[in-house]
């Protein structure tokens, strides 16, 4: 073979060796970028967090001493419970909150009478439709939390009734 | 006749050494491009914006949530936070890098409570973040918020008015070894003239003498000053199956513990009980026994040292004087 033809040759070589280095380096890429995080999944932690501060603040739904100052966790103000400005005002998120909406369901277990109080009302009944269609996961999707506690509820006449709290939280995923 | 040049020379060997060095120079480059790319990612703050953020978002709904006062320091060593300048603003936090060009900021939201003063501000390049909630306002600072740790009490809103005239007062001296005894009795009687200038009738009584007298009296406070193992004030009093005077008992408590504090305790928090071995018969109405206690003689020395004695004397007796008031 002449000299021209065989230089030919090996730079003809080149090129694939060139791709092929070009796909190493990129693979490489790609397998740093995946094992790089940038988010952080919190939703669980936010949800949990909304529960206690509705139980636990003193501008919560738990009955609070005026004498004292002393909240009563696990004891229920039924008035508080009434009012919808109560979590409204001690959990602002904006005028347009698209952060958490929740569901609080009382049943009182002495004279069987349920007292239900919404969070962000309008948005818990949307995004409710779209978690029980199936949206859970990924951007768009909507996560729901639920517990339930057994509390007294503190009624005007002074009286302590037995009843269960059952608190749904929704919080979507972007 | 053959060209001279590149890959024209007779020796194949120096054509070789051409090839050798268009491999070496593709090498560095793909080095440089991946070592570029890995600088890249080191230099991202994107992590840490997103991880802080929604860090301090959670921990200022955590502070909402508290029942009662709180006071917490924020600090994150691998995070770097002076690298970052932070803001508190409508409902939201937002990090951004400081004294970059075009920094890009992150936020997240969190629930502010209306029902309670917003004092969050901008921070820049802190330190550390501190945190400061009561039952009025809730503060973010990037300097330390007060010298005094926690907030007063809220005291009981009992009602417990009554005419200071028709008063009576006993004060004593519990347990004083030779050293204290001098300074307890000095207070005591500060104490007492204060309270005769507002009408009060007010005896100093050795504690054996107190049953031995009439029943008559409205209040009975001892007073003590006790080497322990660390700095704190107690407010004992007895546990009571009446609730007005289980209430009154706390309600001077506190207004006591608020005031003897800042003078004597600034960084602890008062221990106020309700015991069963309070050593005056639990008979009356308001009995107390306030035990001063200090490592070694601190405060001791601190009751003897500057004005104090007069102070505490002014500051016992305000407190009870604002008890029959309100």
């Amino acid at each position: 073979m002449k000299k021209k033809a065989l230089h030919t040759m090996e730079i003809i070589f080149w090129i694939p060796r060139i791709i092929f280095l070009i796909i190493v380096m990129f693979a490489l890429m790609f397998l740093l970028r995946h094992f790089i995080f940038t988010t952080v999944d919190i939703s669980e932690v936010r949800a949990t967090t909304f529960i206690h501060r509705s139980l636990y603040s003193p501008n919560g739904l738990s009955y609070l001493d005026e004498a004292t100052g002393r909240i009563y966790t696990g004891i229920i103000d039924l008035e508080k419970f009434k009012d919808s400005t109560t979590l409204e005002n001690s959990i602002f998120y904006g005028e347009k909150n698209t952060e958490v909406a929740a569901k609080f369901e009382l049943v009182d277990e002495e004279t069987n009478k349920l007292h239900i109080l919404y969070y962000n009302q309008d948005k818990y009944e949307d995004w409710k439709k779209f978690h029980k269609l199936g949206y859970t996961k990924g951007p768009g999707g909507f996560r729901s939390y639920t517990k339930k506690f057994n509390v007294l509820i503190a009624t005007p006449t002074q009286k302590r009734n037995r009843a269960s709290l059952m608190i749904e939280v929704i919080i979507p995923n972007s | 006749m053959i060209k001279r040049g590149f890959f024209c020379n007779k020796r194949a060997v120096i054509n070789e050494a051409y090839h050798i060095l268009i491999q070496i120079f593709i090498a560095i480059s793909a080095f440089w491009i991946m070592q570029s790319f890995i600088d890249s990612v080191v230099e991202d703050t994107l992590f840490e914006k997103e991880y802080l953020s929604n860090d301090l978002a959670l921990i200022t709904e955590a502070i909402y949530s508290s029942p009662g006062d709180i006071y917490y320091e924020y600090d994150n060593p691998k995070a770097n936070l002076y690298t970052f300048n932070f803001n508190f603003r409508e409902q939201s936090v937002s990090i951004k890098e400081a004294g970059a060009e075009k920094p890009i900021a992150i936020s997240v939201a969190y629930g502010e409570d209306k029902n309670i003063n917003n004092e969050l501000k901008e921070l820049i390049r802190p330190q550390k973040i501190f945190f400061k909630k009561t039952q009025t306002k809730i503060i973010a600072d990037q300097h330390p918020i007060d010298t005094t740790k926690y907030s007063d009490f809220l005291c009981s809103k009992i009602n417990t008015k009554k005419e200071m005239s028709t008063i009576n007062i006993v004060l004593y001296d519990y347990q004083s070894t030779s050293e204290t005894k001098a300074v307890i009795q000095t207070i005591l009687k500060k104490i007492q003239k204060l309270l005769q200038e507002k009408s009060a009738k007010v005896e100093i009584l050795e504690l054996k003498d107190i049953a031995s007298k009439s029943n008559d009296y409205d209040m009975i406070i001892g007073l003590k000053i006790k080497n322990q193992n660390s700095n704190v004030l107690s407010i004992d009093y007895p546990i009571s199956h009446d609730d007005f005077s289980l209430r009154s008992n706390n309600k001077l408590s506190c207004l006591l513990a608020n005031q003897i504090r800042r003078l004597l305790y600034p960084d602890s928090l008062p221990k106020v009980r309700a015991i069963d071995n309070i050593p005056v018969d639990n008979k009356y109405n308001i009995n107390l026994l306030i035990t001063l206690n200090g490592k070694g003689n601190e405060i001791f020395n601190k009751i003897n040292s500057d004005n104090n004695i007069e102070i505490l004397s002014e500051k016992i007796s305000n407190s009870i004087i604002k008890f029959y008031q309100e």
